[in-house]
């Protein structure tokens, strides 16, 4: 079982470019997502102030 | 000033119509990239030639795609403010750039990372990885004229002419491997004699591409809303009697 | 109305004028964007000796020699047309073998006889599949 995990971690000798690939787009477009929808709260709050 | 502002009344109405897709969106896009990434990480069989390194292109080619996309969309969107004047059009376009930018440096930095194992090089000029580089350099672009001039007419036509020159470079960028050798390999879906990817390959490439459409609706219709939440602040504020 | 169709005329030769701009400058500068040249190319090009270029083709089968130090290796690639003797001393990438596309970069000696590599790029053809499939179409 923690044969197959790290097997499946190391992807073939290439798990720094594969892991990398998917973990700095993925967090980027999330926490843009993150971002925007804080800024839409923060406006909706004032427009009820409004 | 308030003039300018009022031109906005008309969006709200859109608003009201689109704000129930915009939570479909949302859901579907977070249903369908899960499932992608379970088949693009586990389910899909490695490649012949490159191994697992193509689990890298079920990223890459997703990300390039919409980095054309959602240009093509902006392109479009100008053309329609330059000619008719809907102010709509303009704030689909200025809230499309941010989106465009992740996804075009997600495309060139997946690729580089590809490329590496792959080609033996992170990077080369070729015509296809300089015309996308551009692409991206086009995007920032926008987004300095866009944080330069925020809320002038004068900035606003900047943008979408700018937008409009940036358009050429779509078709450049599509054919560039047709057009000259390049290390780029050329397209596998859109060409003569058919898809040469296979059909198990296929499936977390859609998914991903089907994925990062719907995450694009729902982040642009999401900005889209703050946009015109901060013109009506704004114009609430500037009214004299308030 | 009017005005509308006047914008849009507007917009139609402006971007004729750019798009045929841009034509000419990449017609112009064909030479300097290909990424490199085929082995018939090179046999049918001025050259000069310093200059540093880039060749690609497919690697001949059985053409693959590495010297006794197992550092220097030659091969030759084709264009199936003529093919181009290389030599290079480093790293191959990991797909480089024989039928594989590849780019190679360094100069061309006298005669046009040995392309001195300095370094060697794989290049991938547009077809992915597992290997069992590979097999099978091989068989």
């Amino acid at each position: 079982m923690i044969d197959e995990i790290l097997n499946f971690i190391n992807m073939d000798g290439h798990s720094f470019y594969i892991w990398t690939a998917y973990f700095i787009p993925l967090t980027l477009i999330f926490s843009y997502i993150l971002i925007q929808r804080s800024k839409l709260k923060r406006m909706k709050k004032y427009e009820t102030k409004i | 000033m308030l003039k300018y502002f009022h031109k906005y009344a008309n969006p709200v109405k859109f608003l009201t119509i689109v704000l129930p897709v915009r939570k479909i969106m949302g859901i579907l896009s977070l249903g369908v990239l899960s499932v992608g990434l379970i088949f693009a990480l586990f389910l899909s069989p490695p490649d012949y030639q490159q191994k697992e390194t193509v689990r890298i292109m079920y990223i890459h080619v997703p990300a390039a795609w919409m980095s054309l996309m959602i240009y093509a969309f902006i392109f479009f969107s100008s053309v329609v403010f330059l000619v008719w004047k809907f102010p709509l059009f303009l704030i689909l376009a200025k809230e499309s750039v941010t989106i465009g930018v992740i996804f075009t440096f997600t495309a060139l930095l997946t690729g580089s990372l590809w490329g590496k194992p792959t080609w033996g090089t992170y990077w080369v000029w070729d015509a296809r990885l300089t015309s996308f580089l551009v692409l991206f350099f086009i995007y920032l672009g926008l987004k300095l004229i866009m944080e330069s001039f925020s809320y002038s007419s004068k900035g606003d036509y900047t943008f979408a002419y700018l937008a409009l020159i940036g358009g050429f470079n779509l078709p450049i960028i599509k054919f560039s491997v047709d057009w000259w050798n390049t290390l780029h390999q050329p397209a596998s879906i859109l060409r003569t004699g058919g898809i040469s990817i296979n059909s198990e390959m296929l499936i977390p490439l859609f998914l991903m591409a089907i994925g990062f459409l719907f995450l694009f609706i729902y982040i642009l219709l999401v900005s889209v809303d703050i946009n015109l939440k901060k013109r009506k602040i704004m114009y609430y504020k500037n009214k004299p009697n308030n | 109305m009017k005005q509308k169709y006047k914008r849009l005329n507007i917009l139609l030769i402006f971007m004729i004028a750019i798009g045929s701009t841009i034509f000419f400058v990449l017609k112009a500068l064909e030479e300097k964007i290909v990424f490199f040249y085929s082995p018939t190319e090179i046999l049918n090009k001025e050259i000069s000796l310093s200059e540093l270029i880039r060749v690609g083709g497919l690697v001949v089968d059985n053409s693959i020699v590495f010297d006794s130090s197992g550092l220097e290796v030659l091969f030759s690639i084709t264009d199936k047309k003529n093919i181009l003797r290389i030599s290079y001393k480093g790293i191959l990438p990991d797909l480089f073998r024989e039928g594989q596309g590849i780019v190679a970069e360094g100069s061309i000696d006298k005669g046009k006889k040995v392309f001195l590599a300095k370094k060697v790029l794989a290049k991938h053809d547009e077809n992915y599949m597992p290997p069992e499939i590979e097999k099978m179409i091989r068989n």
